[in-house]
C-alpha cells in the first residue's frame, strides 16, 4: 500500500521539522532587543499555535460545508474533530500568551483588541460544543452545527485578524500590515525557524486532529455496532 | 545577550528529546487505533453475514 509509505513519510518529516524548530528556535541568534529580550523565541511557539489553530478550524470551515452539500455524517464528525483540535491549539496559544505577557508587559492580560479578540473567537467556537452538546438527531444537528459553524469561522477571523487591525493601537504586535510574513518586518535570522515552524506546528495539528478523528469513527461504529444488536 | 552560553543546548536537547518521546507516543496510540479498526470492521462483515444468513 503506498499510501501506509507516505503516512509515514509526513510524520518523519513533521517529526524532524519540529526538532528543527526546537533545536534552532532555543539555540540560534536572535536579535538583541529591550524588554522582550531572549522571550523573542516565543514567537516560533506562541504564533504556531495561533497558525495552527487557524488552519484546523479553516480545515473545518470546508468540512461543514462539504456536509450541507452532500448531508454525509461523515463530515459532520470531521467537522466536530477540528474544532476539539483547534480548541486545544487556541487555549495553548491563550496561556502561552499570557506568561509572555506577564514577564514582558508585567500583566496576565490587557485590555486589547487582538488579545480580547482572540478571547471572544474562542468563545465562539466553545458554544458549537454546548449547540452540538443540546441536540440528539444527528442530521438535524449535522444541519444546524454547520450552519453556526459557517458563521464561527466568519466571526473568529474576523475577531482575530481583522479587527485587531482597524481598533487603533495595539500592545501585541502584528496588528499593522502582515506580521511576520511580510519581509523587512521579522528579523531575517529568525525567519530561518519561523517558517519551519509554522509549516512543522501546522503538519503536527493536522496530525493530532486525524488521530481525534479516527477516534471519533472508531466511538461511532461501536455505538453503531451496539444499536444494531438491540 | 545575544550569545548563548550558560549551557542552554542542554535545555535544548531535554526539550528536543521530551517532543521525540511524544511523537513517538502518538505513533503508538495510532498503531492501536489501526487495530482497532481492523477489529471492528471484521465485526461489521460478521453482522452481515449473519443477516444475509437470516
Amino acid at each position: 500500500m503506498p499510501n501506509k509509505t507516505w503516512n509515514y513519510t509526513w510524520k518523519i518529516f513533521t517529526i524532524v521539522l519540529m526538532l528543527y524548530v526546537i533545536l534552532g528556535g532555543l539555540l540560534f541568534e536572535v536579535p538583541a532587543l529591550p524588554v522582550i529580550h531572549q522571550t523573542i523565541r516565543n514567537i516560533y511557539f506562541h504564533v504556531g499555535m495561533w497558525f495552527s489553530m487557524i488552519f484546523i478550524l479553516f480545515v473545518g470551515f470546508l468540512f461543514s460545508l462539504a456536509y450541507l452539500r452532500t448531508f454525509d455524517l461523515k463530515y459532520d464528525r470531521m467537522a466536530f474533530a477540528t474544532v476539539k483540535t483547534g480548541l486545544i491549539f487556541g487555549f495553548l496559544g491563550i496561556i502561552t500568551g499570557m506568561i509572555w505577557a506577564q514577564n514582558t508587559w508585567g500583566t496576565y492580560w490587557v485590555n486589547d483588541p487582538k488579545l480580547n479578540g482572540a478571547a471572544v473567537g474562542i468563545l465562539v467556537y466553545l458554544a458549537y460544543l454546548i449547540l452540538r452538546a443540546s441536540l440528539d438527531d444527528p442530521e438535524k444537528r449535522g444541519r444546524l452545527a454547520a450552519v453556526y459553524k459557517i458563521f464561527a469561522f466568519v466571526i473568529m477571523f474576523v475577531f482575530i485578524m481583522i479587527l485587531p487591525r482597524i481598533s487603533g493601537p495595539s500592545i501585541h504586535p502584528g496588528v499593522d500590515g502582515n506580521p511576520a510574513l511580510a519581509t523587512g518586518d521579522l528579523d531575517p535570522m529568525m525567519r530561518r525557524v519561523f517558517f519551519p515552524a509554522i509549516l512543522g506546528w501546522i503538519l503536527f495539528s493536522w496530525w493530532i486532529y486525524t488521530v481525534v478523528e479516527r477516534k471519533d469513527k472508531i466511538n461511532q461504529k461501536i455505538n453503531q455496532l451496539n444499536a444494531d444488536q438491540l | 545577550m545575544t550569545e548563548i552560553h550558560g549551557k542552554i543546548y542542554v535545555v535544548a536537547m531535554v526539550l528536543a528529546i521530551i517532543f521525540a518521546g511524544l511523537a513517538i507516543f502518538l505513533f503508538y496510540i495510532e498503531r492501536k487505533l489501526d487495530r482497532m479498526e481492523k477489529k471492528i470492521n471484521e465485526m461489521e462483515e460478521e453482522r452481515e453475514s449473519e443477516k444475509v444468513r437470516k
